[in-house]
């Protein structure tokens, strides 16, 4: 009973983390970006790619992870969300970012190739460890992380209070003399990096794949 | 007037000239899953059809008329697949089709070739892929999925002795299909499944479902799916409860890219596989015909051969057996092809001796199956399993 309950916890924390990158795009651009999926995909590739292929040390990786995930995340915004939401109120993202997040994939597809490939182990352990195992810790880690990252960031600082104004109402805030421009860019440069991580944390459970992003 | 009235001509001339060409070579459309995530086997099969088709052309072509290969990617989706074939047989006038590599693909592709009255090679195993009555055009060359199934139980049952078993498919169609064949094979055999379950292929932890099938009481685990990484992960979590249970499955389960996935090496011990007499090392040697077309073939692949090598000899024997089917009719006529092919016994292939009739399309022998362990990957090839 206990395998099953920490397996599902893992995996939904997985889910959980995916739900708050798409909220923390959503609320500075009201877009539901199909790329999500994508930058949790990069991360877990990219980290296996660095560790593996390049030989770089876990830490370095992460970090490279990160700066992947927020690379993709801000040319989601520049490549397909910014240039739309000027031109249209229509929900013409959804084509923009989808066909963004097919580019992406078939991209890594035809790089990294279409089998699943193995992520390393970041910490030594016993892979007889059961629940313990740091397959299942690792993402629900971040996932509480992120809770709870993002909930000071709203609340405690002057970029929390931004988005959250940008979120309520965009042409207001643009009153103030908010840039909601610059804003929903770090917004989704915040979610890139959080979707590296997330990617990082679950690559020993979802393997580093390119189809990750459709689960 | 004048001018619009040369230019009709030039353009009729153009469009003469270009059917004349056309008519000078044998068109085969080659619908192939060249990307996308059921891209492995096709690549590999792509090697062994580009090769036939070099071999071919080199010995004078088909009733002397070069053989041109029309490689469509149908990056492994059905509708892809079905738009791309009838670009072929409408656009592109192929007298003969190969393909698709996967079976969910050639469930939409065969029904529409035989309305097409165009040769099809089927090279995907569900077996409703072919009918004499429904798709008399369409002959397979790959075994069908109820000959791997029933090569693994009789395994399971007959050597390794087993009587607990646990099925295990992947929710996908393939994946649902197989499981519940192997569930009647197991049946017919007196056996009733002491566990079954399907999973979705992306699953990312399969310790719940493997804890269930060790506490129905399960003495072997039969996995049907061709996800190695699910399979992978079958593995592993069978290796970290420290349960020494066989696992007797798909060919799959000794697919090179399972090799990095598992945690550790020895998670690939007790692991066998429906494999091939053809691919199989017997006393260190592998078949004649396997060994030759290797040589022949390695250094188009850098050397050495990394992947699963009956694929490779599978696309290979596809082509080569368009070419027999039109040579022997002398003609490119689909119910002289028809014909001959269903008349045909033991043809001679890398892959496999085919023998087609009139009421089975179903060309690869049951002798043609064997079990192989897993772990044992050299050069495409494997070690049989102990009897």
């Amino acid at each position: 009973m206990l395998p099953a309950i920490v397996s599902g916890l893992a995996t939904g924390a997985i889910y959980a983390t995916a739900a708050l990158i798409y909220n923390l795009m959503y609320a500075t651009s009201r877009v539901l970006s199909v790329t999500t999926g994508h930058i949790t995909m990069l991360g877990a590739v990219a980290g296996a790619w660095m560790i593996f292929v390049l030989g770089l040390p876990v830490p370095v990786a992460l970090l490279g992870s990160l700066a992947v995930g927020t690379l993709f995340g801000v040319l989601t915004e520049l490549v397909a969300v910014r240039r739309v939401l000027a031109r249209s109120d229509e929900h013409l993202w959804l084509l923009s970012t989808l066909a963004l997040a097919t580019m992406a994939q078939q991209s890594v597809a035809l790089w990294w190739g279409t089998e699943p490939r193995p992520f390393p182990r970041i910490f030594p352990q016993d892979f007889a460890d059961g629940v313990a195992d740091q397959k299942f810790w690792l993402p629900i880690g971040v996932m509480v992380l992120a809770v709870c990252g993002l909930e000071l960031l709203y609340r405690r600082t002057m970029w929390g209070r931004l988005f959250h104004a940008t979120s309520e109402d965009a042409f207001a805030a643009r009153a103030r003399g908010i840039s909601t421009d610059r804003v929903r860019m770090v917004s989704y440069a915040m979610s890139g990096a959080l979707g590296g991580l997330s990617g990082f944390a679950a690559g020993q459970l979802t393997f580093a794949y390119f189809a990750l992003a459709f689960r | 007037m004048a001018g619009l009235l040369r230019a009709f001509v030039v353009v009729s001339v153009l469009l003469a000239s270009l059917q004349a060409r056309a008519q000078d070579t044998v068109r085969i459309g080659w619908l192939s899953s060249l990307t996308g995530p059921l891209s492995s086997a096709a690549i590999a099969e792509n090697q062994g059809v580009l090769y036939a088709v070099d071999e071919i052309n080199k010995a004078g072509g088909i009733l002397g008329h070069k053989v041109e290969l029309l490689t469509r990617d149908t990056a492994g989706d059905p509708v892809k697949a079905l738009n791309l074939a009838q670009q072929l047989v409408f656009a592109d006038k192929v007298q003969f089709v190969i393909g698709p590599v996967n079976s969910g693909e050639a469930l939409a592709v065969v029904p529409a070739l035989a309305k097409a009255g165009i040769p099809d090679i089927v090279i995907g195993s569900l077996d409703q892929l072919t009918d004499p009555a429904k798709y008399p055009l369409a002959f397979r060359t790959i075994n069908t999925n109820t000959q791997w199934i029933a090569t693994a139980n009789t395994y399971a049952l007959d050597v390794l002795k087993r009587r607990k078993v646990a099925v295990i498919g992947d929710t996908s169609g393939y994946g649902t299909s197989s499981a519940k064949t192997a569930t009647a094979l197991l049946e017919k055999a007196g056996i009733t499944p002491v566990y079954s379950v399907l999973i979705d292929p992306n699953k990312t932890d399969l310790t719940d479902e493997m804890n269930k099938a060790r506490a129905a009481g399960a003495d072997v685990v039969m996995p049907w799916s061709a996800a190695t990484g699910m399979l992978a992960r079958l593995l592993n979590t069978r290796g970290d409860m420290g349960w020494d249970v066989p696992v007797v499955g798909h060919p799959a389960l000794m697919a090179l890219p399972i090799k990095a996935l598992l945690n550790k090496p020895s998670y690939w011990d007790n692991v066998f596989a429906a494999g091939y007499a053809s691919t199989t090392y017997v006393d260190g040697k592998l078949p004649e015909r396997t060994v030759a077309l290797m040589d022949a073939i390695k250094p188009m692949m850098g050397g050495k051969i990394d992947f699963t090598f009956w694929w490779v000899a599978l696309g290979y024997d596809s082509m080569k057996v368009v070419a027999y089917a039109a040579t022997k009719a002398n003609s490119l006529d689909p119910d002289k092809i028809k014909d001959v092919l269903e008349h045909t016994t033991d043809y001679p292939g890398v892959y496999g001796t085919y023998t087609w009739t009139p009421t089975n399309h179903n060309g690869f022998p049951d002798s043609g199956l064997v079990m192989n362990i897993g772990g044992t990957f050299k050069e495409g090839s494997y070690q049989a399993a102990p009897r």
